[in-house]
């Protein structure tokens, strides 16, 4: 759709066609790019893998959004104006920054009407309570911390401190756990993207505020067994509510089953204290001093428990159990303590020894790779294809070799968490960003 | 919030399709091509003083083709872009 508001301002009078599930999404996002009267029309769901019969049939019947004949309104979208077509100036917005006072029932309900919670009860950010929370730092209220959006077809949003503080208090955190959310709101970068697919995310801490604000990162560290962990990562998902409209489904929320880490973004601590000699913690391996605090964000595709055998090599086991994971892009490996110790006495004695062992040992024939998942066919083949990119070398060798899994990014991660009481692991599929300085936020 | 500047739309062509260039364009969206190969065949079949030119957009189907884009702007008349999922 955007690319049809590209030819549009070329000069090309256009018609864009999309598939029914979308119409909400698209109808407001031609809104939001200034383009209202973008001739815009629908098919029945889904489009892709039918035939050439199916096709006749959808052009010649009608269109499921608004009743009409789909092929009349794309002739009539080519040829007949719309009296607003030209129209110039803007569209001005707004949101009040605070409501009148009312019963603690009813601002609850307005807070799910606006989309802002995750329906659970709140905590209600009254100005009390948000001064308190506001004492967790030493950043000015109205300091300004960046934009945010749920991706590139929306507009952004602009926030303060404040604005964090009353997400914290909506969750339930304490003033102690601010600078942390502040780190993440300085990100500028949501929970979770608009998309089809059902993303997640993960938050590690790593540093001396794990233990300052006692957050777990032993037994049960991804799971609702600890107030920290559990309060942070719920506030994350707020923020990301009330800073974007992500909490919209169906129109800038798409992901067509939802994905159950949405409620906490199993955020928690790395156990930096059962770390095998040699192995460091992540945000020291990205540049940070051990004693510095931050928090890393993992955007994740999939998250997958493995079930490893203990009668042979879990080295060995590794790069079978990531092909399980179907997402070629870049891992992330969750180890228990035990398990990674485990790792240390067969000879890995870095982390980075395990990321490079199974970036060079997952390997899958080329025929599977390029047959392998919508992710590929769609942002990785079309480019291959042209013989452009480091993939291409890959589209012209012969379909039964093996070629490395992570060839695209060479990208594997590891983190520790976990309380040593068996070898377990997990992997999620997508890899850290950058760390977040948590300390500056004090 | 910012506000949302407005910008005019390309105006409709003028006198019918009769005799013009259309683009059917797909956004390379995997396994959509007969339903845009049948957009292609009904313009043809209804207009057939008209030119009706099929295009594939390289890359992957959020990325811009710049070379596609330029050769439309020079060329088309009208432009149908298609579809995902």
């Amino acid at each position: 759709m955007q690319h049809s508001e590209t030819i549009e301002k070329l000069g090309v009078p256009t018609v864009a066609l999309v598939t029914e599930a979308f119409a909400d999404q698209c109808r407001n996002l031609i809104y939001e790019s200034g383009f209202p009267t973008q001739r815009l029309f629908f098919t029945p769901m889904p489009i892709t893998g039918k035939d050439n019969a199916y096709g006749q049939q959808v052009i010649n019947g009608k269109d499921p959004v608004t009743g009409k004949v789909l092929w009349d309104e794309i002739v009539e979208g080519l040829t007949v104006d719309h009296p607003d077509d030209q129209k110039t100036g803007s569209i001005i917005t707004q949101r009040p920054a605070q409501y009148g006072p009312d019963t603690p029932e009813k601002i609850n309900q307005l807070l799910q009407d606006k989309k802002y919670t995750d329906y659970l009860p709140v905590n209600l950010p009254t100005l009390s309570a948000v001064n308190e929370m506001l004492k967790g730092t030493s950043h000015n209220r109205d300091e300004a911390l960046g934009r945010m959006r749920s991706t590139n077809y929306w507009r952004y949003r602009s926030y303060t401190v404040e604005n964090v503080a009353c997400a914290a208090v909506m969750a339930g955190c304490k003033p102690s756990y601010m600078p942390v959310l502040l780190a993440v709101a300085k990100s500028q970068t949501p929970a979770w993207i608009t998309s089809t697919h059902s993303f997640g995310a993960m938050y590690v801490v790593n540093g001396p505020i794990r233990k300052e604000i006692n957050m777990n990162s032993g037994i049960g560290a991804l799971g609702p067994f600890n107030h920290a962990n559990a309060t942070i990562g719920r506030a994350i998902t707020i923020l990301s509510k009330c800073l974007t409209n992500i909490g919209h489904a169906g129109t800038a929320y798409m992901g067509t089953t939802g994905n159950n880490t949405n409620y906490n973004n199993m955020c928690c601590a790395e156990n930096e204290e059962e770390l095998p000699p040699g192995w460091n913690p992540y945000h020291v391996q990205r540049g940070f001093k051990k004693e510095q605090s931050t928090i890393t964000r993992i955007g994740l595709w999939d998250f997958i428990q493995a079930d490893p055998s203990f009668e042979w090599s879990l080295l060995e086991q590794l790069p079978n159990c990531f092909l399980k994971s179907q997402m070629s892009q870049g891992a992330t490996a969750i180890f228990d303590p035990v398990a990674a110790g485990r790792l240390y006495g067969e000879g890995a004695t870095s982390k980075e020894f395990v990321s490079q062992y199974i970036i060079k040992n997952t390997l899958v024939k080329v025929k599977d790779y390029w047959a392998n998942s919508y992710e590929i066919q769609n942002f990785v083949r079309p480019t291959a294809m042209l013989g452009q990119g480091s993939m291409a070398q890959y589209w012209t060798r012969h379909p039964d070799l093996m070629m490395p899994f992570f060839a695209r990014t060479n990208n594997v991660q590891v983190v520790v968490v976990g309380g040593g009481t068996q070898q377990f692991w997990q992997i999620a599929s997508g890899t850290p960003g950058a760390p977040q300085d948590i300390d500056v936020w004090r | 919030m910012e506000p949302i500047p407005l910008t005019p739309l390309a105006p409709r062509v003028k006198g019918g399709l009769a005799g013009k260039t259309i683009y059917v364009v797909s956004v390379n969206f995997t396994a959509t091509e007969p339903f845009l190969e049948e957009i292609q065949k009904k313009f043809e079949a209804t207009f057939p003083t008209a030119t009706v030119i099929y295009k594939i957009k390289e890359g992957s189907y959020a990325a811009s083709d710049t070379t596609l884009w330029n050769e439309v702007k020079e060329k088309a008349d009208a432009y149908v872009m298609a579809i995902g999922h």
